[in-house]
Formats: C-alpha cells, structure tokens, sequence
C-alpha cells in the first residue's frame, strides 16, 4: 500500500480502535493498557512471544472477554455485551481449527453464514464465493475430518469470510501447516486485504508479519512495547547493522585501525572473526577488507548484517525462553 | 433454531441421533421385554371348568366364577364352563382345551350340636342347620361341603375337593389350571375365615347355628379376595415390565444426556465455542439451541423404549396423557442433572467421570435398579431427593396404580423445579465456559 493510499484511511474513522485494554486473569494481569488501532483496508499485525497477551487482546476485540478497564470500538461505535448486531461487522478466525469434522465443508460454511443472517440463495452464493477464494470449491462435499491440516486451516479462515466482515480478525492462523499451506493462506488474507478489508493478525511468525501487515505492533508481557511500519521500527533500533569479517592474521592491529573510523560503534575480535557494529555499512564493507589486506590479514570471507525485524522483536523481548 | 437445527444434524451425521433415540433404546426394549414380559404374540391358553353336580345351584356357580376372577390370569386365558367332568376330558384329550378344573359335588349337610367336650371351657356345638328353614337348604350345602379343611370341629363336611386336569403336553396349561382352582380355594377359604370366626361356644345351638348360616349364605356375594387388588412389584412378570420399561428408561435419558451435554466441552475445546459467542447470536441461544436438542433426543429415546415395550411386549405404563408428561418431566430434570455436571467440569473425561457415579448413585437411590418398596424406610424418603425417584412415583402410580394422568401432577411439577434450579445453575456456568 502506498503512501496515498494510507493517508486515505488514516484520514477515516479506523475500523478498529482499541484504548487502554486492561484485563486481568485472577491476580495476574494479562493486558495492561494496550491501545491501537486499524485503518480501513489496513493490515495489523500484533507479534509476541508466547504468553505476551496476543489472543487476550483478540479475545476481547472480538467480544468473547470484556475488559476491566478501556474500550473496544468497531466503526466508531463501542462493543458492549448487548451489540451483538456489531459484531457482524467481524471475521473471527480463532486459533483452533473451530470447525465441525463430521460435517462437510460446505455444511459447516452453511451454518456458519446462518448465524450471520445469511440464509437461501445468498448463504449459497457467499458459500462459493468462500470455497473458491480459499481453493476448495473442489472439496466442498467432503467431510471436514477427511481435510488435510493446511485445507482445515484454509476452511477455517473461510468460514469467516463469509458475511464479508469490516474487520478479519486472525489469532495465528497458519500454525502448523506447510509452507505450501501457509503461502496460499498469506496470499488470501493479502487479497482481501488489498480487497479492501482490514486484517488484525496476530503470529510469532516475524516473516509473516513483515510481508502482509502495513503496521506492527510488538506485545510482551500484556504490554504495547512498540508499534509502527516496518520502516519505523527498523529506524528505532539503533546499531544493530553489523559486518563481520572472517579471516587470519592481526587481528588485534585491525580492530585497532577500524575502531577509529567515524560510523563505527563497536568492535569485537574472536579467533578468527571480527565484527563491526556500525551506523551505516555502505563504506565500511570496503574500508574494512582493504584495510586488512594492508594489515597482512587472510580474508576469507565478509558477512553484512542489515536490521530486520526480527532483531527489533529480539532486542525488544529478550532472548529469554517463554512458556 | 439454527444452533438447535446444528445440532440435531450432526447428531444425525455422526448416528448418535440414531444410536441414541432409535438403536439403543429398542435393544433396551428388547432385552426387558424378553426378560419380563410376555412376548409378542401371548399365546392362547383354554382352560375348562366342569362341576360334578349335574346342576349346579347359583351360589357354587358364583363362587366359582369369583374364584376365576381371583386366580388373575392374564386376557390370554380363556375359562370356558363345560357340562360335566367327562366332557371336559374328552376336550381336554381332543386338544380343544388344555386342561381343566373339576368343581366336586356336596356330600352332605352341616350339622351342629352340643355335645360332651373333654375340655369345660370350650363346650362341643354343632347345629342343625335343617332346623332352619330361612336358609335355602341348597346354599348351605353347596356351602359347607367346600369349607371343610378350616371350619372348627363340629361344623365337618366331607368332598371330594378340586381336581385339576391338565393335558401333559402343555406346561403353561397346567399353570394356569392350577391357579384358577387356586382362585377358587382363595374364595372359598375367604368365607371359610368369616365361618372360623363364629366358633366362640354358645349355649344356644339355634343361635349359633343361625349365625352359621347366615355368615354362609353371604359368602357367596362377598367381592373378590382382596388381594387381587394389591398390585404390588414382583408380583408377576408382567408387573416387573410394567415397572421397570420406565425406570430404565429414565436412567437412559441421562446417560444420553450426559453424552450430548459432553459436547459443549468438546465444543469449547475445539474452539467452535468461542467462533459461535463471537456470532451476532447471543450466549443464552446457544446455550438453549444445544439443551433443546439435548433433550428432545433425550425424549425420542424414552418414547421409543415406551412405543417398544407397548407394541411388542404388551407393557402397560397407563394413561397416555400422563405418560407424556412424566416423560417431558424426566427429560428435562435428567437433562438438568446431566447439564449441571458438565457446567462444574474441567473437560469432557472429567465430566463423563462425574456422570457415571452420579448416575449410578442416582439411580440406586431413585429406585431404578431396586423398587422402592423393598428399600428401607430412609431410603424410600432419600429416593424421593432425587429425580429418579420421583419419576419412578409418577411412572409408578401410571402403570401399576392405573391412576390418571392428575395424579402426576405433583412428580411433574416437582420434576419441573428441578430442572428449573439445575438449568438456571449450569446455564449460568455455561455462559461463563464459554469465555476462551
């Protein structure tokens, strides 16, 4: 999405707009005053680690919780208990497989639609039109207990699509399925989000995230630590460029010389490596395997690492393990 | 509707519709109608009943006719009078009849005297019952010469007693045969106990031999043996079926029940759940959508134990009307326990666990495996804190009391607050499972 194209929606009532979420499960609290929101035809992804408060935060956009404290609103009106007319304005595509197995895939799109208002010609329409942007017109009659993992998770995110929701409400869709799987669900959800519907998704797949969501916002421990474009963020991690230079000989004497080059931060010698924190890499790659061909030092290899998104996540959450 | 109509689909898909309402309670049937009752065709049984007496006065006829009625045997046995014992041999041996029984003729009169008695206090008394002209003489020997074995000493008659004939290829014949002069032992010794109470000595023979009398000339009208109308569990096969079609049913019901309430916490574990609360319906209609189909797959199964057990094995659970109720009435108090247990579970072993004891618990206590009647006396009050027992009250007082459907009302309506708490309790839990 271009430029233009944001300042358009961002010009219009957001779709979703989430402020001062607080929930608490028992003692422990979960989401403490996470706030968002999503522009019409925009893609938002909500990445953490496991635990950080994702599906909590999905949980009580889509209704099914309601917070302590702060609100929910769906096209500038506030979701309450007894809205429930609001909550058509929704796709929800839970985390589960939340399909019936002894039924056919068309039999459970059929009910699904019904509990949206869809009924006769129109559910049947809606119905086609669902099998087929999800690939499995073919399959319809086939019962859902005979699907694959990655056709069950395709069905799941059509049984969704069916009422044409404002806002596709996505709880990691593509987990545990195959890249081929996995590839044909991004593509969907790009499509409808080009179409013109607007995609929270959460994942912990950070490659995921990066290729469909126009902003991101990063969750640990039931807290917005960061959010924006890609851009942005890649822009807020300061540093995190590096080169490495694989090789024999001084280099001691080399990380000497290069220390005192004026983008450089921070360098640091092993056995055989050494590695070149800097601002900017574009001279460095150069200067730095002159420099130690003069200083006698065999090159046998240089590595560049520029900032990507998973190194914001990392340095944004730690490294610790989650459970 | 549309959760309801969901749910009766895929009830029906996965042939737990079927199992449940059809497959199950037909064998359920099948197996108490074999046990206890009497087949699908009760077979035809004949039985004669010929008095030696070339003609009989009315009262010995009436006392044989009251004696049939009090041997209660089922419609299929057929007591045909026959002319004279000889006739009804040569039926009998034709294979027209299947046996008989042969009414003796009086031998002789009663008579009462005064006489010596080696003990004081109890002074020997006969009478002479000719001196009495009021009383047909017939009725008096007819009379008397049947109550020999129990009239005190001196009131004596001698007879031949009750023959039964039977022919030796018919089993079930010789039963019944036996059990229709049974009746007519029953009868006549009912009014033997009515003379036997008249022993007190008097020192007038005329007096006491008018009481003879006149307590003999009424034996013939006394109503039948009142124990016909004690209808009481174990009495007889067919009461056993009668009793037990509706309490395996009931216990039935909440097995189903308890299985299709299960499927909420399949549901919530699948994730279908919380798809269906984030849907424009509301967490009240899923909740009754899902109990609806529940219980009407629950009142599918006990009408088909209840159609099966009428149709093929000829069991009476009486009134219609009130069958129906009592039906609704357990259905929904059965579904209300089964419901309440899965709203406290964690997950579907857990609450499968819980229903089985709570179950089999229910069930001891409510008297669906033990009647009521042979537990004791706290038992039979702890019986009625449960919706078996108050089923079984209902079913009980339809198919063995033969009352009317009124008389339901009150385990009805009692069934009904049950479910009534149980329902409002684990809806209320439910609507909160269903939070991811």
């Amino acid at each position: 999405m271009n430029s233009s194209e944001r300042s358009t929606w961002e010009s219009e009532t957001p779709v979703l707009r989430c402020s001062d979420l607080h929930k608490t499960y028992g003692s422990r609290p979960v989401v403490k005053g996470i706030s968002f929101e999503i522009a019409p035809g925009e893609a938002y992804g909500l990445l953490g680690p496991n635990g950080a408060g994702k599906t909590t935060v999905i949980s009580i956009v889509c209704g099914l919780i309601y917070p302590e404290a702060g609100s929910v609103e769906l096209c500038g009106k506030n979701l309450t208990r007894r809205d429930r007319q609001l909550r058509k304005l929704i796709g929800y595509v839970p985390q589960e497989i939340a399909l019936y197995p002894e039924l056919s895939a068309r039999a459970n799109l059929e009910f699904f639609g019904r509990l949206y208002g869809l009924r006769h010609r129109q559910l049947g329409e809606r119905v086609q039109e669902a099998l087929t942007t999800v690939g499995l017109f073919d399959r319809a009659n086939d019962k859902v207990a005979n699907y694959s993992g990655g056709m069950k998770r395709r069905l799941n995110i059509a049984a969704a699509l069916l009422h044409r929701p404002r806002l596709l409400v996505l709880d990691e869709p593509t987990v545990g399925i195959d890249p081929q799987s996995r590839v044909s669900i991004l593509d969907t959800v790009s499509d409808l989000r080009d179409q013109g519907t607007s995609v929270l998704y959460t994942t912990h797949y950070i490659e995921e995230a990066s290729r469909l969501c126009d902003r991101i916002g990063i969750v640990d421990a039931g807290t917005l630590i960061a959010q924006g474009t890609e851009r942005d963020l890649l822009e807020h991690l300061d540093g995190s460029r590096s080169v490495t230079l694989q090789g024999k000989g001084d280099l001691d004497r080399l990380a000497a010389v290069v220390k005192s080059w004026p983008d450089v931060e921070c360098v640091h010698v092993s056995n055989d490596a050494i590695d070149v924190s800097c601002s900017s890499t574009a001279d460095i790659v150069a200067s730095l395997v002159s420099t130690a061909v003069n200083t006698k030092v065999q090159v046998h290899g240089v590595e560049v690492r520029e900032p990507n998104l998973e190194h914001i996540f990392m340095s944004l959450t730690g490294k610790e393990l989650r459970d | 509707m549309i959760i309801y109509a969901n749910e009766l689909h895929r009830r029906f898909l996965d042939l737990t519709l079927l199992i449940l309402a059809v497959v199950a309670p037909l064998l359920l049937a099948l197996i108490l109608g074999f046990a206890f009752g009497q087949g699908p065709v009760a077979k035809e049984v004949r039985i004669g009943v010929a008095f030696v007496q070339p003609h009989p006065n009315a009262e010995l006829k009436h006392v044989v006719a009251t004696g049939v009625i009090a041997a209660g045997n089922p419609p299929s046995v057929q007591v045909i009078d026959v002319s004279n014992p000889r006739s009804l041999l040569k039926l009998i041996h034709s294979g027209a009849l299947l046996g008989g029984v042969v009414v003796p003729t009086p031998t002789r009169l009663v008579t009462v005297r005064q006489g010596n008695s080696p003990n004081p206090s109890r002074p020997k008394v006969t009478a002479h019952l000719e001196n009495v002209d009021a009383v047909p003489k017939d009725t008096v020997a007819t009379l008397t010469q049947l109550l020999r074995p129990v009239v005190s000493p001196g009131v004596g008659v001698q007879t031949n007693g009750l023959n039964v004939v039977v022919s030796p290829n018919s089993p079930d014949a010789n039963a019944v045969a036996r059990s229709i002069a049974s009746g007519i032992s029953l009868k006549i010794y009912e009014g033997a106990l009515r003379l036997y109470s008249l022993r007190q000595p008097t020192s007038n023979p005329a007096v006491f031999a008018s009481r003879v009398l006149t307590t003999a000339a009424s034996i013939p009208s006394l109503p039948i043996a009142p124990t016909l109308q004690v209808r009481s569990i174990g009495s007889g096969p067919k009461s056993v079926l009668d009793y037990f079609s509706p309490s395996v049913a009931v216990i039935f019901i909440f097995v189903g029940a308890s299985l299709g309430t299960r499927s909420i916490l399949l549901e919530r574990e699948r994730g279908t759940l919380a798809r269906l609360v984030a849907s424009p319906i509301s967490p009240t209609q899923i909740v009754v959508g899902k109990l609806l189909a529940i219980l009407s797959i629950s009142f599918l199964s006990i009408l088909s134990v209840w159609g099966t057990t009428v149709l093929l094995f000829s069991a009476n659970w009486g009134s219609t009307s009130g069958v129906l109720l009592m039906c609704i009435g357990s259905v929904l108090s059965m579904g209300g326990i089964a419901f309440l247990i899965t709203s406290f579970a964690r997950d579907e072993r857990e609450a499968l666990a819980v229903a089985l004891i709570v179950g089999l618990l229910l069930a001891l206590l409510g008297g669906n495996m033990l009647p009521p009647g042979v537990l004791p006396g706290f038992l039979q009050v702890a019986s009625l804190a449960t919706p078996n027992g108050w089923a079984l009250v209902g079913f009980g007082r339809l198919a063995l009391e033969h009352r009317s459907a009124r008389s339901v009302v009150g385990p009805f309506s009692v069934l009904c607050l049950i479910s009534l708490v149980t329902i409002t309790i684990a809806a209320k839990r439910i609507n909160s499972m269903m939070k991811p």
